[in-house]
């Protein structure tokens, strides 16, 4: 499927699932969803229409878990700091919206 | 024997004045015949001197130097203009600016006076990442740890929002200066390549 992006959500993603990829020494996902995130990030970085994502279904599922998990170990008091300068409030709608797609599919 | 004839004393200024006489006379006519030539020639060379351009008599070998006209003067001509730097000097400044960096720019990351390292050694850090700190017992301690990589990190590098990112290689800890957060930044394990290639 192919998600429109907008704001920070392009960097939202990229850094997340930088962070839960091999950002994090906490194993937070399993082996093989933080290898799957590594994969992930290394093909957004190169994405050159950034305004689009284009993932599977069970890519799809492997952000949206990336998102949820990280918005609950980081918190308020780490994630802007983190996660690019940004406001965890933009996390939770990027992963509301999301989980919509997901929905409806 | 020499003989030398004996005149009386009034025929000597006879002899020397028909001798003057003839020297005289020859003077005469030989400056009245110069004087006939020459005259005009200097005459004619003054009119043309005075009808050709001053820099071309001085060329033909007149003394007067030929000045060349000009608007400026001499002082003018050698002040120079105050440089201004060109749009591609500007350019590498602000390149310069973002430029990722292994050492942080001299002083500026020097937590002289601004107890940065204070703050995140007080602030969440001290809880949430207690484990990754098994070298570290007390939070005086902490701060001291986090202005040591602020002067001498492994790596460093300008992050969005202002952020600034020091890593430690020997320990493995990144930590975050973030003007914009309550305690300052962040320090906590991580990896290098996570530094290096996602941290933005």
């Amino acid at each position: 499927m192919k998600i429109k992006l907008i704001k920070n959500e392009r960097i939202l993603i990229e850094q997340i699932i930088g962070w839960q990829g091999f950002g994090s020494i906490k194993e937070i996902l399993n082996e093989i969803q933080r290898k799957e995130c590594e994969k992930l990030f290394d093909r957004f970085d190169n994405d050159e229409n950034k305004n689009i994502l284009d993932i599977s279904n069970d890519e799809l599922e492997i952000i949206i878990l990336a998102i949820s998990t990280t918005i609950e170990e980081l918190g308020p008091e780490e994630f802007s700091t983190i996660i690019g300068g940004i406001h965890i409030n933009e996390g939770k709608e990027l992963l509301e919206k999301l989980k919509n797609l997901k929905r409806e599919e | 024997m020499l003989a030398i004839p004996m005149l009386s004393p009034w025929a000597l200024p006879a002899i020397s004045g028909i001798g003057t006489s003839i020297a005289t006379g020859v003077t005469a006519l030989g400056g009245a015949i110069l004087g006939t030539i020459s005259l005009p020639v200097i005459g004619v060379g003054v009119i043309i001197g005075s009808l050709i351009p001053v820099g071309v008599a001085g060329d033909s070998g007149f003394t007067v130097p030929y000045t060349p006209p000009t608007t400026q003067s001499p002082v003018q001509q050698i002040q120079p203009k105050p440089s201004q730097p060109s749009q591609q000097a500007k350019a590498q400044t602000n390149q310069q600016t973002n430029t990722v960096a292994s050492q942080p720019p001299n002083g500026q990351n020097d937590d002289k006076g601004e107890g940065v390292a204070e703050k995140i050694s007080n602030g969440h850090a001290w809880q949430k990442h207690s484990k990754d700190f098994d070298d570290i017992f007390t939070k005086k301690q902490l701060a001291e740890y986090i202005k040591k990589v602020f002067k001498n990190p492994s790596a460093y590098k300008k992050l969005s929002n202002g952020r600034e990112a020091f890593w430690d290689s020997v320990k493995k800890r990144i930590i975050i200066k973030d003007p914009n957060h309550v305690d300052k930044g962040t320090i906590f394990k991580s990896s290098e390549k996570y530094f290096n290639k996602s941290l933005k």
